[in-house]
């Protein structure tokens, strides 16, 4: 087990270093003076702009800047954003807002998406099935944007049922509407992932076995169909939260939410290399850590793959 | 968008192993479908509006008067007026060319692209596929819309085509992924085995038996990809690191729209054209996966 | 004579599909007596594993329909009864295996958790006593280290073995019948020999009923007491094993013992049944097997063939051979 661990953070070290200078070098290669861009239409004093390029190692060649970032990253040395925000601080304000929304939207996925998943899969063809598999596809069909823009019209500017957008109100209210949109848009994969999967594993050979062998209903499904069926939708945990911090930077910027999405999506607009790749990197490092818990997790479902 | 893939992946991969459709065959089962014949025919108008937006409309949707702005619909102006005062009808049909045309062609494009490096990945293992994936992995590492947003952040002037560019250079991993396992579990098959019993070159037996039999998953994700596309134009457009004004788009209409909430018709058009151009993809999408499943044949 | 345990009478099951109904088992009968082992004889899609998947209940219900027949335990007709009270029979007096053991297996459960599930479910056992007696019915079908394998799972046993751990399963609750759904098709031949003495020996000590279901004739030889050939979803011939491999009655049979590969045959070219089966949605009228028979003349396509006794205890479904002299059918 530790030596699975241990090999996959090795094998994840060149893939690292790879993701975070390939963003760094684009982040560098975005024409334009950041400084410059960021003062507007106000002359700095040369002074002022030498101080601030020395500050952020603007006029170091780009491997230098590149392993400063990295060093500052590794040393937890975050420093501050052009405009002197402390990048630390900011963190600590921002991560509680992307993990308040994922991990709700999450609760609203996973139960929707397995309760109703499962109850098609297993009454498959029935009224529920039915319905759910054309439901799911529109909502699969739907652009997010779409989505959450009539949702954020019709329940926060007309019903008034949310905030519109921001967080004045606090958790849960402000992140309710958001997170119940996503949730929504994820419930649609899962359950229709759940669904087919339980379809193909009720017509597996052991199923039979299991009803040769005398089993009730209940029990041939929750004991033999079930636990084989929920093999691939862990492999789907991966992929979806892995892709959580993606949408946070769509939803974030619709809903005004002052996430890592947000952040990341003003630090790449801000050219601000630094920035961007201490967020890949953060990004890069839970994608990696979601994974291993999810290859854990499918190791002891499945004794197939188990890793001792 | 990687979701979406993860599913449709799943729900495909049945499709695997040796059974292909002969087109006409292919066909015939699809058109009994009438979900699919309806959904043909809005796209099949949504292409003639993007090749052809001058037989829908015969405003200039950049003819403006700002004394109109954000004014609802009157007579011979349907959808009403945009913040500048022009006539939003001939704008939101405009609007369906970019749409069209990166949805499109990005789709063919990862299809070619994600066939054509899986295919070699799964057949040549070693270096070959070793070079593939391990770029694969570096690609899944990061969000496929950060690398999006910054590479696009970087281009001054960005034309539809390169956007298209980009999403390809992204895009293809997940259908790669999907197109060696099936390549893996075709190698080794009795045909492919005959057929490098007798000599036959590489090139040609991934051409003749490898491509035609495990291509049929990809292509089902592909198609039901398409109306995803459609969205990530729009999202990239309104993030602003899409299409630039003056070219007129459904994801440049969001942003605008999402400015001046108390004018909905602003939002309600495009959004409506939008889904319905990509619920008729994923629908399309669906009864192709349906046609093309050996389960339900016979 | 000893008991008749499971009687199966005039069985017909159809499948619907989208080209309309297919009948897969046409007014099959059968009977399987205590300490006795009948094999069912056929080709795939000759509707021999239908038959006894429509009367455990485990039969696709639909696609699949049961259209006639009774198949009774001791007197109880398993079709006629409720679902609740064939599950008492089904898994505990008669019980089942398959033939890929690997898929047949549930692959994220311990062996001996399957093999307990069995106790718990039927004899309501505590856990711990449940594995057991698991363990020890892995000891009886002699897997070395019973007590230790018990914790493994399906995929780290060989086929062999894990054909054991079916063989465990279905017998852990000492049974009357055993149907065993081509038990070694997917094995070696020599592993198939083993597990067919096996099952012969547990049959012996507990004077259990055998129900075979297999293509190969090799088998039939090796262990049935009785044979039933099967066709296109009928009964072609029913015969002690010895009677119907010395003399045939059936063309069918008689092809299948013709095409057996031979030491005397060395050097010439092996006899074959000309033909393919056919499909089930295209029998032939009449006689299914005419399409294909040496003997056939213009009746044999004016009506289903009955089964009729050509001597005691042997029937046949042929109108020639039960009027053609009994010696030209040698």
């Amino acid at each position: 087990m530790i030596r699975f661990v241990a090999r996959r953070v090795l094998a994840a070290i060149p893939i690292g270093l790879i993701v975070t200078l390939g963003v760094f070098a684009l982040v560098f290669a975005m024409p334009g003076d950041p400084l410059r861009e960021l003062a507007g239409d106000k002359p700095i004093p040369a002074a002022v702009l030498a101080a601030k390029r020395a500050q952020y190692h603007l006029d170091d060649p780009f491997i230098v800047q590149y392993l400063l970032s990295m060093k500052d990253i590794l040393t937890g040395n975050f420093g501050t954003t052009f405009a002197g925000a402390d990048i630390a601080d900011q963190l600590r304000l921002r991560i509680p807002v992307t993990l308040k929304l994922t991990l709700l939207a999450n609760a609203f996925q996973w139960t929707l998406g397995l309760f109703f998943g499962i109850y098609a899969g297993f009454k498959r063809n029935g009224l529920v099935d039915k319905s759910l598999l054309l439901a799911t596809l529109v909502l699969l069909a739907v652009p997010g944007l779409v989505a959450y823009f009539a949702a954020q019209y019709l329940f926060g500017v007309e019903l008034k049922w949310f905030p519109v957008s921001g967080v004045l109100e606090g958790f849960p209210r402000s992140y309710l509407l958001p997170a119940l949109v996503i949730g929504l848009l994820g419930f649609a994969g899962l359950a229709r992932l759940m669904r087919t999967s339980i379809v193909e594993t009720v017509n597996a050979d052991f199923v039979k076995t299991a009803r040769a062998k005398g089993l009730g209903e209940q029990r041939v499904l929750w004991r033999h169909i079930l636990p084989n069926a929920l093999l691939p939708v862990v492999t789907f945990i991966g992929i979806d939260l892995a892709g959580m911090f993606g949408g946070a930077i769509i939803t974030e910027s619709i809903f005004n939410l002052p996430g890592l999405g947000q952040f990341m999506f003003q630090a790449i607009k801000l050219k601000e290399g630094g920035v961007v790749v201490l967020l890949s990197t953060l990004a890069f490092v839970s994608f990696i850590l979601i994974n291993l818990a999810v290859d854990i997790l499918y190791g002891v479902l499945d004794p197939r793959v188990r890793h001792v | 968008m990687s979701e979406v893939q993860a599913v449709v992946g799943a729900e495909a991969q049945e499709l695997g192993d040796g059974r292909t459709l002969y087109n006409r065959e292919l066909l015939r089962a699809l058109l009994r479908k009438p979900q699919f014949v309806a959904c043909s025919v809005l796209l099949l108008v949504f292409f003639t509006m993007a090749a052809f937006p001058k037989l829908f409309t015969s405003a200039d949707p950049r003819f403006c008067e700002l004394t109109k702005s954000r004014q609802s619909a009157a007579d011979g102006h349907p959808f009403g007026f945009d913040i500048q005062g022009c006539d939003y009808f001939a704008n939101v049909i405009y609007g369906a060319r970019p749409s069209v045309l990166v949805s499109i062609v990005a789709s063919f494009g990862i299809f070619l692209l994600a066939g054509t490096f899986g295919l070699m990945a799964g057949y040549f293992p070693g270096a070959v596929d070793a070079l593939i994936s391990r770029t694969a992995d570096v690609l899944f590492a990061v969000p496929g819309i950060v690398l999006l947003i910054v590479i696009l952040n970087s281009v001054p002037n960005r034309s539809i085509w390169v956007i298209v560019g980009v999403i390809l250079v992204i895009g293809w991993p997940a259908g790669m992924r999907l197109m060696r396992s099936t390549v893996f579990s075709v190698r080794n098959r009795e045909y492919v085995l005959a057929a490098r019993s007798i000599g036959v070159p590489p090139l040609r037996i991934l051409r003749k038996h490898v491509f035609p039999n495990a291509m049929a998953p990809l292509l089902a994700m592909t198609t039901l990809g398409i109306g995803g596309m459609v969205g990530l134009e729009a999202a990239l457009t309104f993030l602003g690191v899409g299409l630039q004004p003056p070219s007129i788009s459904w994801g440049s209409q969001f942003g605008v729209a999402a400015q001046y909430r108390d004018t909905p018709h602003l939002f309600i058009w495009p959004a409506l054209f939008i889904s319905t151009m990509t619920i008729s993809f994923m629908i399309i999408g669906d009864s192709i996966r349906d046609a093309l499943d050996p389960k339900l044949m016979r | 004579m000893s008991d008749i345990l499971l009687k199966v009478e005039n069985l017909s099951v159809e499948f619907d599909t989208p080209r309309g109904p297919v009948r897969a088992v046409d007014g099959v009968s059968w009977q399987v007596r205590a300490g006795e082992t009948l094999a069912i004889l056929g080709e795939s899609g000759s509707g021999k594993s239908v038959s006894t998947q429509a009367l455990t209940g485990i039969l696709e219900m639909p696609p699949g329909r049961i259209v006639s027949g009774t198949a009774s335990y001791r007197g109880e007709d398993l079709i006629a009864m409720s679902v609740k009270e064939r599950r008492r029979i089904v898994g505990d007096r008669i019980t089942m295996v398959f033939q890929d053991s690997l898929s047949a297996l549930n692959p994220v459960q311990s062996v001996g958790k399957q093999i307990a599930e069995c106790y718990r479910v039927h004899r309501g056992l505590s856990r711990s006593e449940a594995m057991k007696r698991a363990a020890e019915m892995l000891d009886r079908v002699r897997i070395p280290a019973a007590a230790k394998r018990v914790n493994d799972y399906p995929h780290e046993f060989s086929g062999g073995m894990r054909q054991r751990v079916m063989l465990a399963m279905a017998l852990a609750l000492d049974p009357d019948v055993l149907i065993a759904d081509e038990p070694t098709t997917a094995l070696d031949v020599t592993v198939q020999a083993r597990i067919l003495e096996l099952i012969e020996e547990l049959q012996a000590e507990r004077d259990m009923g055998v129900v075979l279901i297999t293509h190969d004739l090799g088998v039939v030889a090796d262990v049935a007491d009785n044979v039933v050939v099967m066709y296109a979803g009928h009964v072609v011939e029913r015969a002690a094993t010895a009677d119907a491999l010395e003399h045939p009655v059936h063309p069918y049979t008689e092809g299948l013992l013709g095409s057996m590969p031979s030491a005397d045959l060395k050097g010439q070219e092996l006899p074959t049944i000309p033909g393919t089966p056919p499909s089930l949605r295209s029998i032939p009228s009449g006689c299914a097997f005419r399409t294909r028979c040496p003997h056939v003349v213009e009746e044999c396509a004016d009506e289903v063939p009955p089964l009729l006794t050509v001597a005691p205890g042997r029937d046949a479904a042929c109108i020639r051979r039960t009027t053609m002299p009994a010696k030209e059918a040698v």
